[in-house]
């Protein structure tokens, strides 16, 4: 039961996504943000390691613990690609508004 | 494996995401970004979950919040991309502006100032004049293609910017387009408002430009603003002779002196800005009332909006202007410039001075310590000496034969130290007091000889040849050792750079009170880099220490001579020295 609940609640995870990078790429046609595919591949490096993390509850119905751990460093890497490109925006736009 | 740490990595990650974008939202305020620092506070929530989760209760139910969680940060994004789409397409609020594509910010700027005249022109005329200009416009510029005057007399060119793609390649395009458009309806307006009026009211809807797009307007600016009210008001046979004159391409004057400039969005800025002058100076040749002019010139210039001055005022333009416009301005910036390279060449003096005075320090520094050390190898290498001869002769025991061969070989390398630190410390300085005690005036035929008869048996072995040739009654005044010393080493060094079979001819005249010696080779030659630097100590081309010429010219120059060298490369090399004959 709560693996049907998981793999429900994974694909609503996984669907929203799609939705949030079409509202993005009509943002893009508006909006001149320069390292935007940055954002982009952080974001789906950390949606690797996040489906990772689950596919072990998902197919075996227990944790293996080195998958665990294999997907917090994916994590980890998205998350340093994450804050190089919000940083560079952060500096761009103060530049602007300054 | 410890598992935390990973985890820590990441919760500390995320905070720093987290902190960027609370400062991003602290300076913005606006709802999408506090969509965002909501989405970004799940993050580190996510990973504290993690580590609780881990440590008290790893179970299924307690991974079902994982998902949970990464369904509502992720609501939470599509609602911040929502929410900034709207307000982007409303274009609520002027910050957005900065945020926008520099082609739409470019389409958005040129409809509002089309719509500036279309407002004043429907006024006068009605709006039906303008729809036709506008179908004639889209029929030459299919970019404006979907462009439509709306019910509310207002040009509408939303269509363009869906129809832009990523790139922003179609800047000069819409320039263009919009630039004909604009003429056009300047030219309506024209005919219905005096021009003075239209230049007054245009700089204000200039004024209203976004800095960040006002190198586009440039064109608009100085021909429809700085040039047109001098020609919509110059007499018919001045318009007609420059218009005759105006072949400057991508430029037209109309009959009534409209000038249409949109042809020129094809060059670049320089170029833009050269074919103004262009056209100022033709203008300026042909219009009478020249000062005038220049004065009234000067006059819309300084006028200008702040945001299109910056644009114009650079220093190159200005410089550029015929003499009599903005003349004020040029003297600011010649002198600024002028400064700042006055500036430059006193830094530039500085840096030279200060090279010099560390050369010269470590050329001081280099002497004393070549002093110092060649001092104190000195010592201890005379008493190795006077041990090994000792030795040698048997006065300490009896020694076999090889041991006597090895002992030959261990004098002879000392005897070749010994002789190296002497040409060591002949380089700081030679005592300039003892030298004159030892002066002398001496047969310079005498000393050459007797060098000749020392390094005969090394030029005999490359089977060179020295020839000598020295005046009769030559003499030298000074140190017979330092001198002949001198020579020695040159005449060495000729040998020693000479391919076998060569010749070294040694000649000596007399010049006045200076005895002129030269010692000629025919060597490989010097290049002109290294005949800079043959003289300084240690500098070897191949083959010795590099010792001998450094000091040759040290000997000479203490005496008050003078030492150089002539040389060409595959043509062999010459060294004069200059020495004084008498007291």
């Amino acid at each position: 039961m709560f693996r049907v609940i998981l793999l429900i609640l994974t694909l609503a995870s996984l669907i929203l996504p799609i939705l949030s990078y079409r509202y993005f790429l009509q943002l893009m046609k508006l909006v001149k943000i320069r390292r935007s595919s940055i954002l982009v591949t952080g974001t789906l490096i950390l949606l690797i390691g996040y489906i990772f993390f689950l596919m072990p509850w998902i197919f075996v119905g227990d944790e293996i613990i080195e998958i665990r751990i294999f997907s917090y460093y994916i994590i980890m890497f998205g998350l340093l690609i994450l804050v190089y490109g919000i940083i560079k925006i952060y500096m761009d736009w103060r530049g602007v508004i300054k | 494996m410890n598992i935390f740490l990973p985890i820590a990595i990441n919760l500390f990650l995320s905070i720093i995401i987290l902190f960027i974008a609370i400062n991003i939202y602290t300076i913005y305020k606006r709802r999408y970004l506090l969509w965002f620092v909501f989405a970004l506070l799940l993050l580190p929530t996510l990973f504290l979950y993690s580590s609780i989760e881990i440590s008290y209760f790893s179970n299924f139910s307690a991974i079902l919040a994982y998902p949970i969680i990464i369904i509502v940060a992720e609501l939470a994004v599509i609602m911040a991309q929502r929410n900034l789409l709207s307000s982007l397409k409303a274009e609520e609020g002027e910050e957005y502006r900065l945020l926008l594509r520099e082609d739409i910010a470019l389409i958005r700027a040129f409809e509002k100032l089309a719509n500036f005249f279309i407002g004043r022109i429907s006024m006068l005329i009605g709006i039906k004049r303008v729809e036709e200009v506008l179908d004639e416009c889209i029929e030459k510029y299919p970019i404006l293609t979907g462009c439509y005057i709306g019910v509310d007399e207002k040009l509408n060119a939303k269509v363009m910017e869906t129809g832009i793609g990523e790139k922003l390649e179609r800047n000069e395009e819409i320039c263009e387009a919009f630039s004909y458009l604009l003429i056009k309806l300047i030219d309506l307006y024209a005919a219905l408002v005096p021009y003075k009026e239209i230049v007054e009211d245009m700089e204000k809807a200039v004024e209203k430009i976004d800095r960040r797009i006002a190198a586009y307007f440039i064109p608009f600016v100085l021909f429809k603003i700085i040039l047109e009210p001098f020609l919509r008001h110059a007499k018919s046979d001045e318009l007609k002779a420059l218009r005759l004159a105006i072949d400057i391409k991508g430029i037209y004057i109309n009959r009534k002196g409209g000038i249409a400039y949109h042809k020129i969005y094809e060059f670049n800025e320089e170029t833009r800005e050269e074919k103004f002058i262009e056209f100022l100076k033709r203008m300026l040749a042909i219009f009478e009332e020249e000062e005038k002019i220049k004065r009234e010139l000067t006059e819309i210039f300084r006028k200008l909006p702040q945001n299109i001055k910056e644009r114009i005022y650079r220093y190159e333009f200005i410089k550029k202007l015929p003499k009599g416009i903005l003349e004020e301005e040029k003297i600011v910036l010649m002198s600024k410039e002028k400064l700042i390279e006055e500036l430059v060449n006193r830094q530039k003096k500085l840096e030279e001075a200060y090279e010099r005075l560390a050369e010269a320090k470590l050329d001081k520094m280099k002497s004393s310590f070549i002093d110092i050390v060649a001092h104190e190898i000195k010592t201890p290498l005379t008493a190795i000496k006077t041990y090994i001869d000792l030795i040698r002769k048997e006065k300490l025991g009896k020694i076999n034969k090889m041991q006597k061969e090895k002992l030959e070989k261990v004098a002879k390398n000392i005897e070749k130290l010994t002789k190296l630190i002497d040409d060591m410390l002949q380089i700081p300085s030679i005592d300039a007091k003892e030298l004159e005690l030892r002066k002398e005036i001496f047969d310079a035929e005498e000393i050459i000889e007797k060098i000749v008869d020392d390094v005969k048996e090394m030029a005999k072995e490359k089977k060179q040849k020295i020839k000598i040739d020295i005046e009769e009654d030559l003499t030298i005044f000074g140190d017979k050792n330092l001198i002949e010393k001198a020579i020695k080493n040159i005449v060495t060094n000729a040998i020693k750079y000479t391919p076998e079979r060569g010749i070294i001819s040694i000649a000596g005249i007399n010049e006045g009170s200076y005895a002129h010696i030269s010692i000629k080779d025919t060597g490989k030659g010097i290049a002109k880099e290294d005949l800079e630097r043959i003289f300084e100590p240690f500098y070897s081309r191949g083959g010795g220490i590099g010792l001998g010429l450094a000091i040759a010219k040290n000997i000479v120059e203490s005496h008050g001579g003078r030492i150089w060298a002539e040389s060409r490369i595959g043509e062999g090399s010459t060294f004069h020295i200059i020495l004084r004959r008498e007291k």
